[in-house]
């Protein structure tokens, strides 16, 4: 896999829930808060806990409030899916944290509600937020021949990196789905992600040299629980982008109206509903996953063990969806976790997936909550894979990758804040505000170690 | 380089030291997921409905 930096910037839903009426504290406490109220009550802390301006975090990540009010976290610049996996795992924690502060503090007031954190894609009424994909691209490559050449992918990914969601119909039928997100595009590219979801967010903002790199932002997947389908969403994109800048094409397999052909593909848990191609030809989610994983194998990739990794599983689950076998990824896929978890809900109960408590299961999957959220239990079972350890993820919450700049970015924070000077740090620049210093400039993310930085350090150590 | 040749190198454990990847017999996965059914049963059977439609949002990107 070539190395390329890369990064996941995750809006997370907010639900502030009644508590039920035995736990009703007296009448006359506190309201019950909006959304915006607890998004605000929970970012109350930040500024001095984290000690820094933008709430850009020693650990390399961003934590923020996004449009529509919902937290945010951007993780830090990566070049390793374990890192990657490890940091957007901190910051789910991170988020939690505030959450859990925040109820604490609804508690002391008498509020008689709970804030609940959900890492999904969409509301109960379908207003959808994202889960982004960042991978650096050369500007050596066309970006519109690398957009076309992704289409394919990301209209059939949802197969393998789909979160598995519940969506109800204009009839008041409800079905299940792969992915939340895909029931959301629109069209191909776009510019505006708000009014016209795309697959691909053309917005040309590198947040690095500009003459030698793009951002590739992704914008049609869904937040992945597991972290096995993190690292798959990341690992596989990544490989299917270096077989492209080498001149692979995927133009043959490239929808004839992908809009249509992401709905068609969502629909289906067999993978292989067909839809047109440009070329007049029929084909699956499975036909063309398996079409461009021959041609990834076949044009040549790297063998590290990273790689290996990626392409095992996207083996084994396109085998086992194909053989109608889900067992055989029951645990790495966040689609089959949630399909089964599901099943086994209805068999047990009867429920309907319409029914109230089935869609309160797949929300739960998703609650970051320990007590009213499925997906440390899941894990604790051995029924939802890890890609890391428990102590990567919990090193990721202070430390920044080593080999990309967040480590210049986050340990020049740690520094600053351990000295009593007041820091202001962006992606690709830091500086000292107190006692005033020139900005320096981290337009290389891959680089890791800056001799200005280490210089301003040694001067006002 | 074939096909062969990764499929040769292919692991299904993690690299860097992340958790063995072989997941429990499948015959004891139904008895977790009831278990774990079980353990929130509180929550998928009280106020489930005012949950599900109290998770209003703005939309975001």
């Amino acid at each position: 896999m070539t190395a390329r930096i890369l990064g996941l910037e995750t809006e997370y839903g907010v639900v502030v829930a009644p508590k039920p009426v035995g736990e009703t504290p007296a009448p006359g406490r506190g309201a019950v808060p909006s959304v915006e109220e607890a998004v605000k009550l929970m970012f109350a802390v930040t500024p001095n806990a984290f000690r820094t301006t933008n709430h850009f975090l020693p650990n390399g990540g961003r934590l923020y409030v996004d449009i529509g009010s919902h937290p945010e976290y951007a993780s830090a610049e990566c070049v390793r899916l374990a890192d990657l996996v490890a940091n957007d795992r901190a910051g789910e924690r991170f988020v939690q944290d505030l959450a859990d502060t925040a109820n604490a503090t609804l508690l002391e007031r008498g509020v008689p509600a709970t804030i609940h954190i959900v890492r999904n894609n969409a509301d109960s009424f379908g207003q959808t937020f994202g889960c982004h994909e960042n991978y650096s691209a050369s500007r050596a490559t066309d970006f519109e021949h690398l957009v076309r050449g992704l289409t394919a992918l990301l209209v059939t990914r949802p197969i393998l990196t789909g979160c598995g969601d519940l969506v109800t119909d204009p009839d008041g039928s409800t079905r299940f789905v792969l992915s939340t997100r895909s029931e959301h595009i629109a069209t191909t590219s776009s510019a505006d992600p708000t009014k016209k979801r795309p697959l691909v967010n053309t917005k040309d903002e590198p947040l690095a040299d500009r003459n030698r790199w793009r951002r590739l932002h992704v914008i049609s997947g869904d937040s992945s629980m597991a972290e096995t389908t993190t690292a798959l969403k990341v690992g596989w994109t990544a490989l299917v982008l270096d077989l492209i800048e080498n001149g692979g094409r995927l133009d043959d397999l490239l929808p004839d109206d992908p809009v249509s052909a992401i709905r068609t593909v969502n629909r289906d848990i067999t993978g292989r509903a067909t839809f047109a191609s440009v070329q007049g030809r029929r084909l699956s989610a499975l036909d063309v996953q398996r079409e461009i994983l021959t041609r990834v194998l076949d044009r040549g990739v790297a063998v590290d063990d990273q790689t290996s990794w990626v392409v095992e599983l996207v083996t084994r689950s396109l085998d086992a969806i194909a053989d109608g076998d889900l067992d055989r990824v029951r645990t790495e896929l966040d689609w089959v976790v949630t399909w089964r978890l599901l099943n086994r809900h209805r068999a047990r109960t009867g429920a309907g997936l319409g029914d109230a408590s089935s869609l309160r299961l797949v929300l739960a999957i998703r609650d970051l909550s320990s007590t009213a959220g499925l997906a440390g239990r899941l894990r604790a079972a051995g029924e939802m894979a890890a890609y890391c350890t428990p102590d990567q993820v919990q090193n990721a919450r202070t430390t920044p990758p080593t080999t990309t700049r967040a480590r210049v970015r986050g340990e020049f924070l740690d520094w600053a804040a351990e000295h009593g000077h007041r820091a202001a740090v962006d992606w690709g620049f830091v500086r000292l505000d107190a006692p005033i210093r020139p900005q320096i400039d981290l337009p290389d993310p891959f680089v890791s170690s800056s001799p200005e930085v280490a210089a301003l350090r040694a001067e006002l150590s | 380089m074939s096909q062969e040749q990764i499929s040769r190198t292919s692991s299904r454990t993690p690299p860097h030291g992340g958790e063995p990847i072989e997941p429990p017999p499948v015959v004891a996965s139904a008895q977790r997921l009831d278990s774990i059914l079980d353990d929130i049963s509180d929550v998928l059977e009280t106020d489930a409905l005012t949950f599900v439609q109290s998770y209003a949002q703005h939309g975001g990107q």
